[in-house]
């Protein structure tokens, strides 16, 4: 409870990492991660979705919800405030960085539903982080993403070439990649507390 | 932005006024499905909650009274067991983070007290856990444990709600004179001796929340022990 | 197309998890035991099949700028209204269920198809594919967490198949085996349908 914003920041983005350690935000993961350029796009996407978001409903829960007593709305506001935060980010990579729009594709509406958003969101309750812990959690949250998917896309940048069998190629190997980081990143479990 | 040629859907307010019919459409649904149920679902929780604390005492009441332990946990007369044997007491102690305000003593005939039951909290891996724990009077040995709240993995880390995880801690000893017992973790197949806890394999995380929750709460106990006797003799 | 088409298509032929590469969070957390692989694949369909149908009721009135909220909003909703319906009626099955709730709202899956089908095509043919989906989805998690559970605990569907004398994997007790396994599968299929496209 008392654990400073700043240790929380580092644990999301090592020891605890949103995608490797609590396998969140795999869908796009898996798919853009074909290309360093739309990988670290989608990763600064989810930078700012999951900061801007995570604030914005962490005031809504306590300033609106915990008072007039409708907790059990929780669910469907936390999803229509990151929907409606993607909308505009949506809008506004359409209007400034076309080319990202148009690499991105589908992905960029599926952050909405990036369950690393919503658990995170989610997190931020269950372990009742202070409004400064919660930006340092959810901001580091979103950097342990964008360096998960940098690792993922620089690994199959460097093994394209090699003799995979066909039948893995793509999704297969990164599943396999994934699931050996993962394995990896379970070695840094429980070094530091997050909760 | 439009569909047809409809002048209202070609209109700059109509997104708006769109999503605020569809919020206020579901988000009306929903309420009113809560709020037929939320009575339901309450009443549910603290018939369960009650059930659990009778359980923890179970086999010490059906021992003294000759009542059929079935008898004692029965679901459908939880209430009238409830009353007979369980008192809520409320301390007022800013000392204490594991373990709640708001206790419960066992007794026949608002008697000798049988045993404390303290429901105790702390984090587990994805969120916190609640457990009911039921104590000897002179908080020397646990007599029965439960988690009764948990949001670990299905199959995994939830698997500390099991029976055979659970009843390990049955007759442990908690505190002897002013220190606390320290518990370890050992295989799931191995043999526990009396400070070993035999964790659920693959839920190492889980396993060592649930003793942190428990060596926590009994320094707390510990501390509290003084205050509660004369709180008792009143 | 006709309605035997968009089935067969959505739950083999586009497979969500091992075509799209979607619903991929899930299919890690709740593979561990075949029992929560089915109470998960069958929220995810009755979801598909109610936000489908919805979202294809109102798709002509649904302006572009609003439509993720709106898909989001109605999906959540489904969510919520089984989730209270369990706790309420039954509570068991509901507890089962507690930890994926937020699992089924965020499934890529789902959004998916209201944006790629539901969002284009008439509710008939949308509930269509949504069941088709989910029943494809289905499959896919009772296979793998039939070998997790297999090789991790000895039993499937809670029934002990394997006896005391099988060491327990841990390795497939944990996440990072659906992975691997997930894997295996992929490459299985796509050989098959390299085979036959070649054959």
């Amino acid at each position: 409870m008392d654990i400073s914003p700043i240790v929380l920041f580092w644990a999301a983005i090592f020891t605890s990492n949103v995608l490797l350690t609590n396998f969140l935000g795999m869908c796009s993961y898996l798919s853009v991660s074909r290309e360093m350029e739309s990988a670290f796009g989608l990763g600064v996407a989810v930078i700012f979705v999951l900061t801007i978001t995570c604030a914005l409903n962490w005031l809504v829960y306590y300033y609106l919800l915990v008072p007039l007593n409708i907790i059990y709305l929780q669910y469907i506001i936390f999803i229509i405030v990151i929907a409606a935060t993607v909308q505009l980010l949506e809008l506004i990579i359409e209007r400034f960085v076309p080319a990202l729009y148009y690499t991105l594709g589908i992905f960029l509406p599926l952050i909405t539903v990036n369950c690393a958003i919503f658990g995170v969101a989610l997190f931020m309750i269950i372990r009742n982080y202070s409004f400064i812990q919660t930006i340092a959690y959810a901001a580091g949250s979103g950097i342990g993403w964008l360096l998960a998917i940098l690792m993922l896309a620089g690994i199959r940048l460097k093994i394209k070439d090699k003799m995979i069998p066909a039948g893995l190629q793509g999704a297969g190997i990164s599943l396999i990649v994934t699931g050996i980081m993962a394995l990896a990143f379970i070695g840094f479990s429980g070094i530091v507390n997050v909760q | 932005m439009s569909v047809s040629g409809n002048g209202i859907m070609d209109s700059k307010f109509f997104p708006v006024v769109f999503m605020l019919i569809l919020t206020v459409i579901f988000v009306g649904i929903l309420a009113a499905f809560y709020r037929a149920s939320e009575k339901g679902i309450e009443q549910y929780k603290q018939q369960t909650y009650k059930l659990q604390i009778l359980s923890l005492f179970a086999d010490t009441l059906s021992v003294l009274t000759g009542i059929e332990k079935a008898e004692l946990t029965d679901p459908v007369r939880v209430q009238e067991n409830y009353e007979k044997y369980i008192r809520e007491v409320n301390i007022s102690s800013d000392q204490i983070k594991t373990v709640s305000s708001r206790y419960f003593t066992a007794s026949i005939m608002q008697d000798n007290v049988l045993g404390y039951c303290f429901d105790i909290k702390g984090s587990g891996l994805w969120g916190t856990m609640r457990g009911l724990m039921a104590v000897t009077p002179d908080f020397s040995k646990i007599i029965n444990f439960v988690i009764y709240d948990q949001m670990e993995t299905p199959g995994l880390g939830s698997r500390v709600t099991e029976d055979w995880f659970k009843q390990q801690f049955a007759g442990k000893s908690l505190i002897s004179g002013n220190a606390v017992e320290d518990f370890s973790l050992v295989q799931e197949d191995a043999t526990a001796n009396a400070a070993e806890i035999r964790q659920v394999t693959g839920a190492t995380i889980t396993s060592s929340a649930v003793l942190k929750i428990i060596v926590s709460a009994a320094a707390e106990l510990r501390d509290l022990r003084p205050d509660l006797k004369g709180e008792q003799d009143e | 197309m006709n309605k035997k088409d968009i089935f067969i298509t959505s739950a083999f032929k586009e497979n969500s998890v091992w075509k799209q590469i979607l619903g991929i969070c899930s299919s890690l957390a709740v593979t561990n035991l075949m029992l929560n692989s089915l109470i998960m694949g069958l929220g995810v369909i009755f979801t598909l099949i109610f936000s489908n149908l919805t979202i294809s009721a109102i798709r002509s009135y649904t302006p572009r700028s609003v439509r993720m909220m709106a898909q989001v909003l109605i999906i959540a909703s489904y969510v919520i209204i089984v989730d209270i319906f369990l706790r309420a009626n039954l509570p068991d099955i509901s507890k089962q269920l507690g930890p994926y709730v937020g699992l089924i709202i965020t499934n890529c899956i789902i959004m998916g198809r209201a944006e790629a089908f539901a969002a284009k095509n008439n509710p008939m043919d949308s509930v269509i594919d949504g069941l088709g989906t989910g029943i494809g989805y289905t499959l896919v998690l009772l296979c793998i967490s039939a070998v997790r559970e297999l090789f991790g605990f000895g039993s499937l569907f809670g029934w002990q198949v394997l006896g005391s004398w099988w060491l327990k994997w841990s390795v497939m007790v944990m996440a990072p085996s659906a992975f691997f396994l997930l894997a295996i599968m992929i490459w299985l299929i796509n050989d098959h349908y390299y085979k036959v496209k070649k054959g």
